[in-house]
């Protein structure tokens, strides 16, 4: 047998590659999978959890709310609940312990967490000027109980959660999908912010007897939207808020009346820690 | 948006650079086969019927790393089930690279015969970090 030395030009084991091409594609492959996951589960979560009985809710509320800091700013929750005891007094909402925690951060926001505990920030606090903006607010979380809208959003980001984890998104890999999805979820909450706003005029001028203070608030909000917009990126715009709760004051008639004053700048002074240096 | 722009650095930059390397090394490889070309590895144990004065084992190894580039590739590829393009140019670079290397310890001789490689895969799991290629043979010298 003879060798016959011969070179093979073209290689066989290495295709022409479309490395880039192939990335894209399949990048939108798992986009659409990861999107239509998440509309359809996040739709079937949704359904599941406004159903969720408030016990049983309450059960599983145990394991995250467990973690607040229920002791912070004690003189300021306590006032807080009071508020917060007239307007539930008022409404008819679930049957949950509505409790308030105040938590020590700049952000001007408050959360409905499951199962009637509300958080409010002390960056949100600082802000307030009369007890009608502050009943607002918690009128406002409020609304979100009775709409049940804090158990969508449970809902959907459990599913968010999981998907990406099943796919070990977050591991870092496709690290672009997760924030996309998220951006996507943040838009959903709108019109339901919009719809607690509506419930939480009514229980204030409910539990007060007229919509005074109401407004001032989200002129309160548009003037810190000017300043820092990111803050607001989960609620609709304040202006927007602001017009369609006047068109509802001046619909029904409601007076306006003398703002009741906060019994003193919120949180109380006594239980500030020392100012941080200013950024 | 920090992790977003670390990964769309560290994507684009390893696909450049990886891609010119890669580029780099199949002409430098190409080059090196068409020159070794005369000395032939086989796979059979026996090839020519002429007595041998010298046969010695040669042995070829490199080590190919997988970039961040085509580790995402992979975990994209194997969500689908696809072929994994990336990995089939690195193990081709990897098993020609380990052959003219045992080539070229096998400067001189007539034939290598016998020849195997084997391969492993190095590092994490889970991802494509790196492969090792082993190409061993022997070479033989035949009586002039």
């Amino acid at each position: 047998m003879k060798f016959e030395p011969r070179y093979a030009e073209e290689n066989f084991n290495v295709p022409e590659q479309h490395e880039l091409r192939d990335f894209f594609r399949l990048s939108l492959y798992l986009l659409g999978i990861v999107f239509g996951l998440y509309i359809v589960l996040g739709f079937a979560a949704e359904k599941i959890a406004v159903r969720l009985p408030p016990r049983f809710e309450t059960a599983i509320a145990a394991h995250f709310t467990g973690k607040l800091d229920a002791a912070a700013f004690p003189a300021s929750r306590d006032y807080l609940q009071q508020v917060l005891d007239r307007l539930v007094k008022a409404a008819d909402l679930p049957d949950f312990q509505y409790k308030i925690t105040v938590q020590e951060q700049e952000e001007i926001n408050a959360l409905a967490l499951p199962a009637g505990r509300i958080v409010v920030f002390s960056g949100l606090l600082d802000k307030l000027r009369s007890e009608n903006e502050l009943a607002m607010v918690l009128a406002h979380e409020l609304g979100h109980y009775a709409h049940r809208d804090h158990l969508r959003g449970l809902g959907r980001g459990l599913v968010l959660l999981s998907i990406t984890a099943a796919l070990g998104l977050s591991d870092g890999l496709p690290g672009f999908i997760a924030p996309s999805v998220q951006t996507f979820s943040l838009k959903y909450s709108r019109e339901q912010e919009a719809a607690a706003d509506l419930y939480a005029l009514d229980l204030v001028v409910r539990a007060y007897g007229h919509a005074g203070g109401t407004l001032d608030l989200f002129a309160m909000f548009e003037e810190q939207e000017r300043k820092r917009p990111a803050l607001f990126s989960t609620h609709p715009d304040s202006l927007w808020r602001r017009q369609n709760l006047a068109d509802r004051i001046s619909q029904e008639g409601w007076p306006r009346k003398e703002v009741k004053p906060l019994p003193s700048r919120l949180p109380f002074a006594e239980e500030l820690s020392p100012a941080p240096p200013q950024t | 948006m920090e992790d977003l722009i670390l990964f769309a650095l560290l994507f684009c930059g390893s696909y450049l650079i990886g891609r010119y390397k890669e580029k780099k090394h199949f002409a430098d490889i190409i080059r090196r086969e068409k020159e070794l070309l005369l000395l032939p590895a086989l796979t059979m144990k026996r090839a020519e019927d002429r007595p041998v004065a010298k046969a010695e084992m040669v042995t070829g190894n490199v080590v190919i790393a997988g970039d961040y580039f085509k580790q995402v590739m992979a975990q994209l590829a194997s969500l689908f089930g696809m072929r994994i393009a990336v990995a089939e140019s690195m193990m081709d670079r990897a098993r020609r690279e380990a052959l003219l290397r045992m080539k070229a310890q096998a400067a001189g001789a007539d034939a290598i015969l016998n020849v195997r490689f084997e391969s492993m895969k190095i590092g994490a799991r889970d991802k494509v970090a790196g492969v090792e290629v082993l190409a061993f043979g022997t070479a033989v010298y035949y009586r002039q």
